[in-house]
């Protein structure tokens, strides 16, 4: 692997956009009565590695999800915390992977993005009823499925409206020529 | 993969989502009781129709978040709860359904599970709609 000092600086950047998008969130008071529904602003910068191109690859996207993860979880000073983020962040990090190589079509990002946010929710969900051995978790995934959908769908729109304008900044972040 | 096949994949799963959750919303366990978990372990049974006068109960999580459940006749749910996010308050009472609630924080899990019957047939017996 081949990092060079820009890439690793922007890579810092990113991480700490991301990193400052999920403390705000955390700061929204939940509008529904159900635990773990929220916006996943965090996912945008997940979206944008990866469908960024140039000189970035899916693995500076995987390092920037791994440290927002982990740095995330010294924020919120719970283990368990670590524990359902790493899961649902590293199943969504798969499907969006996954998808963005098997789906053909223009305007493919808000279906990566829910597949991400839907495989999210699934491993919470997976994680609450290993950990708390209680099945009756399952009752939140339908609930769980449409905000995923909704949620996933808005962060897409929003990665998608960002590749659309800004085309000479983000060409030179591409190609690393700042 | 189309992505015209994958939009009709997440509709699909949207319709199935919302069948789903009406649908559970309207189930209703009889011959039931509430049971009250922390990390998976089981710690009190209540019968809620036998419930005379209402209490409380204070359940300390590690962490050291408290969460304050009252019991009344028929229903159960937690008044009070120093956890930042107070969803559990907002799930409110729950009386028959299987919707259950819960505390993250806590590790705090409340749910309505049909009582068994001697022949251990209860789980189908249980449900009715």
């Amino acid at each position: 692997m081949n990092f060079s000092v820009k890439k690793m600086v922007y890579m810092a950047l990113l991480t700490t956009v991301s990193l400052s998008m999920f403390v705000i969130e955390q700061q929204i008071p939940p509008f529904v009565p159900i635990p773990a529904v929220k916006i996943g602003l965090a996912n945008t910068i997940t979206l944008f590695v990866l469908f960024l191109g140039g000189k970035w690859h899916w693995r500076d996207a995987v390092i920037i999800l791994f440290m927002r993860i982990l740095l995330s979880a010294f924020i919120v000073g719970q283990p368990m915390s670590l524990l359902f983020s790493a899961v649902g962040g590293f199943m969504a990090f798969f499907i969006m992977l996954v998808s963005k190589n098997v789906i053909k079509g223009e305007q493919i990002i808000p279906i990566v993005s829910i597949f991400g946010a839907i495989f999210h929710n699934i491993g919470q969900i997976l994680v609450a009823v290993l950990v708390y051995g209680s099945f009756s978790v399952f009752y939140y995934l339908p609930v769980l499925f449409i905000s995923a959908i909704i949620s996933g769908f808005l962060t897409g729109v929003c990665v998608t409206i960002i590749f659309r304008k800004q085309r000479k900044a983000l060409d030179k972040i591409r190609n690393l020529t700042i | 993969m189309k992505k015209q096949t994958c939009i009709i994949i997440i509709l699909f799963l949207m319709l199935f989502s919302i069948i789903g959750w009406t649908m559970s919303v309207n189930i209703h366990l009889t011959n039931s009781c509430a049971k009250i978990y922390q990390n998976g372990e089981l710690l009190y049974t209540i019968d809620l129709e036998e419930v005379k006068e209402p209490y409380e109960i204070k359940i300390t999580g590690d962490g050291g978040c408290e969460n304050t459940i009252l019991v009344k006749k028929g229903e159960i749910g937690v008044v009070a709860a120093d956890c930042p996010d107070k969803v559990c308050i907002h799930t409110g009472f729950i009386s028959d359904g299987i919707q259950p609630v819960v505390c993250l924080p806590n590790k705090l899990v409340i749910q309505i599970e049909v009582k068994y019957n001697i022949d251990n047939s209860g789980v189908i017996d249980g449900v009715a709609k």
